[in-house]
């Protein structure tokens, strides 16, 4: 029985016909991708932007890659999760809205879907408004992206 | 005689043989007919838990191109799995319409949702009236085939959803 209180304060955003959501809880803060010191844009280890004194590597999520997210830098997002100093960035394109769902509308993803995923963060989808979203782990795409 | 028609008739004279009398006590098999590419295909019943109208299949990024994606279902979330992609149907590209369904299915532990451009029908028939297949079944689906039937007079291939899900977990396994 899923407990009634537990609940998420997701933000959602869209890449192609896929809505995602990320836990407001692991979200330190969310930057336009233009607001940000770029140290290094690619190469071996991949880009890299400067905050907080530090070089962060940055990870594309969904489907949002690297070069895309700086040809859109003024729509492209920047998320940076609570740890000092972040594990990644990681970036989005325009979030949508930020939504509360409980735990009873939240779903395991299914089998099949679990294994192809397995280090993309991509854990369980929830139903809101407008269909489904797929909710996205930061601390998990983190490793993840890094084993890659 | 050329090869193709030797092993066309072997399969048939084997077939005739081996499809006895249809009697009152013959157990019946319940078979779920679909269209895939045109064709005529069919899954046991026993493996199918409902069909559903395609709704909203959410693509889930780093999964094969056999993987449409997942959809919401009476409670619970399905992958979708394209099986004409999966069998290597040329004509299995075609877009959904509205005769298109999803069928959701079960193997063991492993449940998915199979995409398939129309159900036809539910059918019962005796088990004696599902043959061996024919040896000059198309090689690329004889892997995923359990027999063959009739169904309106038409050639029916029966499909071994088991075999159909094996084959995505052995592909999918690390696929992101």
């Amino acid at each position: 029985m899923v407990r009634p209180d537990l609940a998420l304060e997701l933000l959602i955003f869209r890449a192609g016909e896929t809505r995602f959501g990320l836990d407001a809880a692991q979200i330190a803060e969310v930057v336009s991708l233009d607001e940000v010191e770029i140290a290094r844009d690619g190469g071996d280890g991949g880009p890299r932007v400067r905050r907080g004194g530090a070089e962060v590597p940055v990870v594309g999520l969904g489907s949002m890659a690297w070069e895309r997210a700086r040809a859109q830098s003024r729509s492209a997002k920047l998320v940076l999760p609570k740890s000092t100093p972040p594990a990644a960035g990681f970036v989005i394109g325009d979030p949508d809205e930020m939504v509360r769902v409980e735990a009873d509308r939240i779903e395991p993803l299914p089998p099949l879907i679990r294994d192809m995923v397995r280090g993309s963060g991509m854990w369980a989808a929830a139903r809101c408004e407008g269909g489904l979203v797929i909710l996205i782990d930061l601390a998990e795409a983190a490793q993840g992206a890094f084993r890659r | 005689m050329d090869e193709n028609r030797q092993a066309i008739e072997a399969s048939i004279e084997g077939r005739q043989r081996d499809a006895p009398e249809t009697t009152g006590e013959d157990e019946l098999v319940q078979l779920v007919i679909v269209t895939l590419a045109g064709r005529l295909y069919a899954f046991y019943g026993t493996a199918v838990i409902a069909i559903a109208k395609v709704r909203d299949i959410v693509p889930i990024p780093g999964t094969p191109d056999y993987i449409p994606g997942v959809m919401y279902h009476q409670g619970r979330v399905e992958s979708v799995i394209d099986i004409g992609r999966i069998m290597g149907l040329a004509e299995a590209t075609r877009a959904l319409d509205r005769k298109s369904r999803v069928v959701i299915a079960v193997s063991g532990e492993v449940y998915s949702g199979v995409l398939v451009d129309a159900v036809e029908d539910v059918v019962d028939l005796p088990r004696s009236g599902i043959y061996a297949p024919l040896e000059t079944i198309a090689p690329e689906i004889r892997e995923f085939v359990a027999g063959e039937t009739q169904y309106q007079e038409r050639s029916t291939v029966v499909l071994d959803l088991a075999k159909v899900f094996d084959r995505v977990l052995e592909r999918g396994d690390g696929a992101a």
